[in-house]
């Protein structure tokens, strides 16, 4: 191994203060930013703590109104049980209510139907609420039956007196830790490392590029070292300079947002084999390129297609079909350690690991090829 | 007899089927200081680089300490063996004098102690030890120079390659280096240096070759060349008028390559 190549090549990329800047402090502010403009739109998907309901009930029969309102004081309690929150309010309140989002959605009891008032982005609200006023609408429907029955059959009534009700607990709820949705800071904390590891191959431009303007890499070839030695010399360093640059930027994420990665040896074990491909394919492209910028560039838009195929995590920011997602290797390694952060394990996991693996060999052996070609005269 | 150093036997290189170098034949001595002159786009630093393996030529043979570079083992055995100095200033600015000596001497297997003694030798060799710890980013001209010569001599080499090693440079640099390169023959290293300056060459080398259009068109002291163009040695004739006899007046706009 060329150590002395690896630490004085590693001491160039590290004292780039551009790069070191690029690699530490941007992805921090791109977190930030993209976690607060998107934090509403993945706040739709994420666990609702409560709803609050606003509700009028306009009956024209009043014995028909009070003997709804005994029934419905049953539903209210017990839809506080499962932090379902109603409060009555005058019907023609609804919409000033819904507009200065004073409660999530609203109830409108009438003779004739019950409507539930509600915006686009409270969706799973009405939902829940129609699924339960659905049982009580049933159980008030069940009753009627029943009384009809017990006044045309009164002898019955002494019987029903004896029954025991059914403990309010019969019916629960459990949650389960199925496919739980991240916050927008864990998700974009996340992503945005694996986003900026793949950008790590910039750290290669700084000793590359001097090579070449200054001739370097012909004092290298006369050199007796390895082939092997001088790709190492340069993907070692590469690898180790991007393992830096994000542990510190994970660390700060971790600090100052509070974004969670789950099983982090695993995670860190991910991260290192994208450092281990960023640099290998890193050194692809820049001896693929007689051009330090167009390797640049040419990496930059390898890295936004892959991002854009299989990178996003919500189904609705994009419209690629499954196959094609998982053709990008964003597709499992986001998943991947976003699923360590929520889940603590991920299935995607072996699919990460062995996609990131083929990058390494196939990089690996055509960046050594082509960096002998290149450094021919 | 001396011991043959380099032997080039029909040396060729060709760019789009046009000779850069042209069938080049010649022998260097152990101990010799051997230049190699020629007008711009005559063949020299595809000469050398053919020689040092960083183009493979289109026909011919490179022999260096009697071995071909034609396997890997051979190719490593020589090249820890020889010392090149490119014309351009082969060195890391962002590096420390001392960083750049240590990197480049450590390719050649040194390690450790022997490494660091090699450094420190290598920078006290070309007067640059106290600098040791600036930037090369920062060195002058000709303290850069001087630096990119270190880089070459930190693992003791027996066949040194110096190109141009002087350009850009101020008479006491230019002067200083003349003089370590005489020190190093006089160690035993051999030396190939080739230069425009008609004056260098004079000062330091014993035997000379006059390239032009690819060919070598003259060998020898610079007494022997003398005798090729007149028969009169007395006439004191400088190594610059010879060439310009040999080589003629006309001006070179083209470089190697282009010329092909």
């Amino acid at each position: 191994m060329p150590w002395v190549l690896i630490k004085n090549n590693l001491k160039l990329m590290l004292k780039n203060k551009w790069i070191l800047f690029f690699m530490t402090a941007l992805p921090l502010m791109v977190m930030a930013l993209l976690a607060s403009v998107f934090e509403d739109m993945l706040g739709k998907d994420t666990a609702i703590e409560k709803i609050a309901v606003g509700y009028a009930i306009h009956i024209e029969n009043e014995e028909e109104e009070q003997s709804f309102r005994e029934a419905f004081e049953t539903f209210v309690e017990g839809c506080e049980e499962n932090d379902i929150y109603l409060q009555e309010y005058e019907a023609t309140e609804y919409k000033d209510l819904l507009e200065k989002k004073a409660t999530d959605i609203f109830l409108l009891v009438t003779d004739k139907e019950m409507i539930i008032y509600g915006s686009e982005d409270k969706k799973i609200e009405t939902m829940v609420l129609n699924s339960a006023l659905a049982s009580f609408d049933k159980m008030i429907h069940s009753v009627k039956v029943l009384k009809e029955y017990l006044t045309e059959n009164p002898e019955k009534v002494q019987n029903l007196k004896e029954t025991q009700l059914p403990d309010k607990d019969y019916i629960k709820a459990e949650r389960l830790a199925v496919n739980p949705l991240p916050s927008a800071m864990d998700y974009y904390g996340i992503i945005e490392v694996v986003y900026f590891a793949w950008a790590g191959m910039v750290s290669l431009s700084v000793v590359i590029s001097n090579e070449r303007k200054n001739k370097i890499e012909n004092r290298l070839q006369i050199a007796p070292v390895s082939k092997l030695s001088l790709y190492l010399g340069k993907v070692v360093p590469c690898v180790l300079a991007t393992a830096v640059e994000l542990g510190i930027t994970m660390g700060l994420s971790i600090m100052l947002f509070g974004v969670h990665w789950g099983k982090i040896p695993a995670s860190l074990g991910i991260l290192l084999l994208l450092c281990i491909a960023s640099g290998t394919v890193g050194v692809l492209l820049f001896y693929l390129f007689k051009s330090v910028v167009v390797s640049i560039v040419a990496g930059y838009l390898g890295l936004m297609t892959i991002g854009f195929l299989g990178g996003t995590f919500n189904m609705y920011m994009y419209a690629y079909p499954e196959h094609v997602q998982k053709l990008s290797v964003q597709y499992y390694v986001n998943r991947t350690l976003v699923e360590y952060s929520t889940m603590g394990d991920s299935a995607y996991a072996s699919g990460c690991i062995t996609f990131l693996t083929v990058i390494i060999l196939i990089s690996t052996t055509l960046g050594m090829f082509v960096m002998n070609k290149r450094m021919e005269v | 007899m001396e011991e043959t150093v380099l032997k080039l036997q029909g040396l060729t290189k060709k760019y789009d089927n046009k000779p850069v170098v042209d069938h080049i034949s010649m022998e260097i001595k152990k101990g010799e200081i051997f230049g190699l002159l020629g007008p711009n786009g005559a063949g020299k630093s595809t000469t050398m680089n053919m020689i040092c393996a960083l183009t493979k030529p289109t026909a011919g043979s490179v022999r260096i300490f009697s071995k071909e570079m034609n396997t890997v083992l051979n190719t490593r055995q020589i090249r820890r063996r020889i010392g090149y100095i490119p014309q351009d200033i082969a060195i890391h600015g962002n590096l420390k004098a001392w960083e750049n000596v240590e990197l480049f001497t450590s390719l050649y297997g040194l390690k450790g102690k022997e490494l660091k003694d090699a450094v420190g030798e290598a920078l006290e060799f070309v007067g640059l030890s106290e600098h040791r710890n600036d930037y090369a980013k920062n060195f002058s001209g000709g303290m850069k120079r001087r630096l990119n010569i270190a880089c070459a001599l930190g693992h003791n080499p027996e066949l040194l390659f110096f190109d141009e090693p002087t350009v850009g440079i101020d008479p006491q640099s230019r002067n200083f280096i003349l003089k370590k390169i005489k020190y190093i023959n006089s160690q035993g290293a051999t030396v190939i240096y080739t230069s425009h300056y008609m004056e260098e060459i004079e000062a330091i080398c014993t035997r000379i070759a006059i390239m032009d259009n690819g060919k070598i068109i003259a060998v020898g002291t610079k007494e022997e060349l003398v005798s090729l163009v007149t028969d009169d040695l007395s006439a004191n004739m400088s190594l610059e008028e010879v060439f310009l006899t040999l080589t003629g007046k006309k001006l070179r706009d083209y470089a190697e390559g282009d010329k092909a």
